[in-house]
């Protein structure tokens, strides 16, 4: 029996906790034909980082130590971030810090693809890419004798894309060029059609052919690899480098860190056995021991945790919400919010245990606890949040929020990325946030509501000795 | 009035200082004999691991053959990535680790060659590269500098936090018991990681900062119900007897809540161990340490560090 004019909050925040932990664990997705399409981020889209999902973290910077202007590093790390978008990668992020001339590239291989050449990987990356087309065929861009002659350059690209052609269907790369170039590449065809024009990437010739061949009508360029056609990836890569433009400086890698697919995969699953394991190891404990309470704490643990999977993966699958790369210290981060949540728990419950064992009516007792522990969770969470934001601070060299509050303590010290380390502090510091709310408010609010329905009003199930019923009057 | 304090935790103070100077003087004695290992990322240098596979069943790499192969590793690794490199094999698990100590990069180029010049040489065996590292030495230093400064300014903060939270029951008292207790609660973290052998990474650092965070949470406890019964009692009750009842009162809290995380890094430990994701077991192993200690310096060793200098001041 429910005494009149209370709302049933406990069994309305209940099941809104129970449905927000389905779709953050679960996800929700939609199935069109072949397609799949994601409209809730579950525990399956979360990111995982590169020591847990295979990847590589490399910091370049300019090569022997150059002088380099910062907007000159801007650009370098747009070109970067233009051909990774090529790479057949999970995911990947580019950033730069401008002040030390570094550009640190993070990339997590795609599930289920052996890795790529590592080496291979980072001269991709790495290379120059500077285009230029030179009438004659000199051994390298270098030794040009004084027959040879320089047509066009990176400078007068416009655009590149791959094409197939109208009746044969094979694959091709067109590169669009500036007014100049179109003039330039027009008076090359009508004046010396049958001269040869190689073109060069950096020290690589990828492609030869006559004028009158290379440019067409309205001197736009073709390449074409003979009847096959180039490969999808080849293309698209090759496209990508010639639109993304040169690096405009050498860059050289000072520091990285690779770890393959195969020898990253099993950790992956491990982590979520443990969180879920001590998810449901402190549910239990807290109903043996709290009983009642205990059940509502264990309610508010299940929604903080979903709370904390909704921040990392960004629950909502939408462009502009970037989920947090999830790494071992990322599930150490779990584990400690979870306890802190534990720890809120039992403060709450211990609070109202000693109301409900002085003697007070059940309701003032369970408002009393409330009251009085919200000010210690709170404590106990700012204290964590100052740990999360430290650490976040530490471990993101770009111009993040965090690392600007960072400034005034390492302004005397270079950058130096450790992204493994942000989801700990990320989890630490939105966790705390959840704890509060889960914690304090929805665990007062819940408790609070129960307290009101007779077959809930026995002082035992909060921790109380049975004792005869206080008049509340 | 004194049946209330049901604990004499404040006559045995020189005992919990005592135990507490036991712990750090054991730690130092355990980093001198033992020493830092330092991981490639905060020590530069570099560390490629492989694996390897022989192709024809016929190759079956016996135990001369292991000796060989490391012998032929090292000089192909000297040549290729350069004179301070060193190869050990573990043909248990068909792996073998490359480490160079000369504090460079080693570049892909050489990576490379390494491999090239191998499949040349062992031409009947497969080497998958699974991971690489390589730091040089202003990034690795800088990172060292950083976390170091990192679990300071977490200590100057957290310290500073609840000195004001607290000003009530005495600005410095507070403060000075919170620093010491926090002090000691890193001081055994960082020992158990050299006690365990642990590598010490940024992740390692990155954990004692958090741990940190959650580690002041029981003298925040404990604070709290000394605040409460010193506002209650005032000055009729004496410093110590004001402790004793709140640590009696704020034992279990502390013990629960600590238990609690304690119990959630056991678990992570246990399957983490079972499963061989010793990198992870790792970092639970000095939060551990760092919460059970906690639970000894919140309730004995800032309480006694608070009546201390309050009765000395009076």
């Amino acid at each position: 029996m429910k005494q009149r004019g209370v709302k049933p909050w406990f069994f309305m925040l209940a099941v809104l906790i129970i449905g927000f932990s389905v779709l953050a664990f679960l996800g929700l997705k939609g199935t069109a034909g072949d397609f799949t399409r994601t409209y809730i981020r579950g525990i399956d889209d979360i990111v995982w980082d590169t020591a847990s999902d295979g990847g590589f973290e490399i910091t370049f910077t300019a090569e022997d130590g150059e002088e380099v202007r910062p907007e000159r590093v801007r650009d370098a790390e747009n070109i970067i971030e233009k051909r990774l978008a090529v790479f057949d990668l999970k995911s990947y992020d580019v950033s730069a810090d401008l002040s030390e001339r570094k550009i640190f590239v993070s990339a997590v291989w795609r599930d289920g693809e052996k890795s790529a050449d590592i080496s291979e990987t980072v001269r991709d990356i790495s290379m120059s890419a500077n285009i230029i087309f030179i009438m004659g065929t000199p051994s390298s861009p270098d030794a040009m004798s004084d027959t040879d002659q320089f047509v066009l350059g990176g400078g007068n690209i416009n655009s590149a894309e791959v094409k197939y052609t109208d009746d044969t269907h094979i694959r091709y790369i067109e590169i669009g060029l500036n007014q100049a170039g179109t003039q330039a590449a027009l008076k090359l065809r009508s004046e010396s059609p049958d001269k040869l024009i190689t073109v060069w990437m950096d020290d690589e010739c990828i492609y030869c052919a006559p004028a009158s061949e290379l440019f067409n009508e309205v001197g736009v360029v073709r390449f074409f690899n003979g009847d096959q056609g180039y490969s999808l990836d080849f293309a698209k890569r090759r496209v990508a480098y010639i639109s993304a433009g040169a690096l405009p400086f050498d860059i050289e890698p000072i520091r990285y860190g690779y770890v393959a697919q195969s020898d990253s995969i099993v950790s992956k699953e491990i982590m979520l056995v443990c969180a879920f394991v001590i998810l449901a190891v402190i549910c239990i404990f807290m109903i043996a021991y709290y009983k009642l309470s205990g059940v509502v704490a264990a309610i508010s643990l299940i929604g903080q945790s979903a709370g904390i999977v909704a921040f990392i993966t960004g629950f909502l699958n939408m462009d502009f919400i970037d989920p947090v790369p999830m790494s071992a210290p990322g599930i150490v981060g779990f584990m400690l919010t979870i306890g802190m949540g534990a720890y809120s728990s039992v403060i709450v419950n211990e609070r109202i245990k000693d109301e409900v064992l002085k003697g007070k009516p059940l309701n003032s007792a369970v408002a009393a606890g409330c009251t009085i522990s919200a000010e210690s969770v709170i404590d106990g969470n700012l204290t964590a949040m100052i740990s999360g934001i430290i650490i976040m601070g530490l471990s993101s060299g770009k111009d993040a929020l965090c690392s600007w509050i960072m400034k005034p303590f390492f302004w005397m010290l270079p950058v130096v990325m450790s992204p493994s380390i942000y989801s700990l502090g990320y989890i630490l510091f939105f966790g705390s946030i959840l704890n509060f709310i889960f914690g304090v408010v929805l665990t007062g609010f819940m408790i609070k509501s129960l307290t009101y329905y007779e077959i809930f009003s026995d002082r035992s199930l909060y921790g109380g000795k049975i004792l005869k019923e206080v008049d509340v009057k | 009035m004194i049946n209330l304090f049901k604990g004499r935790f404040m006559s045995h103070r020189k005992i919990y200082w005592l135990i507490a100077l036991t712990l750090i003087t054991v730690g130092v004695i355990v980093c001198i004999l033992s020493g830092v290992d330092r991981s490639e990322t905060l020590s530069s240098g570099s560390k490629l691991i492989y694996s390897f596979e022989t192709l024809s069943p016929s190759d079956v790499v016996t135990e001369s053959d292991a000796i060989l192969s490391e012998a032929l590793l090292n000089e192909t690794a000297q040549n290729t990535l350069g004179d301070n490199t060193d190869v050990s094999v573990s043909q248990n698990d068909h792996r073998f680790t490359v480490v160079s100590l000369n504090h460079k990069v080693i570049n892909f180029n050489a990576i490379e060659s390494f491999e090239t010049e191998l499949s040349q040489k062992l031409p009947s065996v497969e080497f998958t590269l699974l991971s690489a590292q390589s730091h040089d030495e202003d990034s690795a230093k800088s990172l060292l500098i950083q976390c170091i400064s990192a679990i300071g300014i977490v200590f100057v903060l957290l310290t500073f936090y609840i000195s004001i939270k607290y000003k009530k029951i005495s600005f410095w008292a507070v403060c000075v018991s919170c620093m010491v207790s926090l002090l000691i609660d890193c001081l055994v973290s960082f020992f158990s990681i050299i006690f365990f052998n642990i590598p010490l990474d940024e992740n390692i650092f990155a954990v004692i900062i958090a741990v940190m965070g959650c580690s002041v949470n029981a003298e925040i406890t404990l604070f709290d119900s000394i605040r409460e019964n010193k506002k209650f009692f005032g000055e009729t009750v004496s410093y110590a007897d004001i402790a004793n009842m709140s640590i009696t009162e704020s034992f279990r809290r502390v013990i629960s809540t600590n238990v609690c995380m304690i119990v959630s890094a056991l678990i992570t430990v246990v399957i983490t161990a079972v499963y061989g994701a010793f990198n992870i077991s790792a970092l639970c192993v000095p939060i551990i340490f760092s919460l059970i200690t906690c639970t000894f310096t919140s309730l004995f060793i800032a309480s006694s560090i608070w009546v201390s200098l309050l009765e000395r001041s009076k």
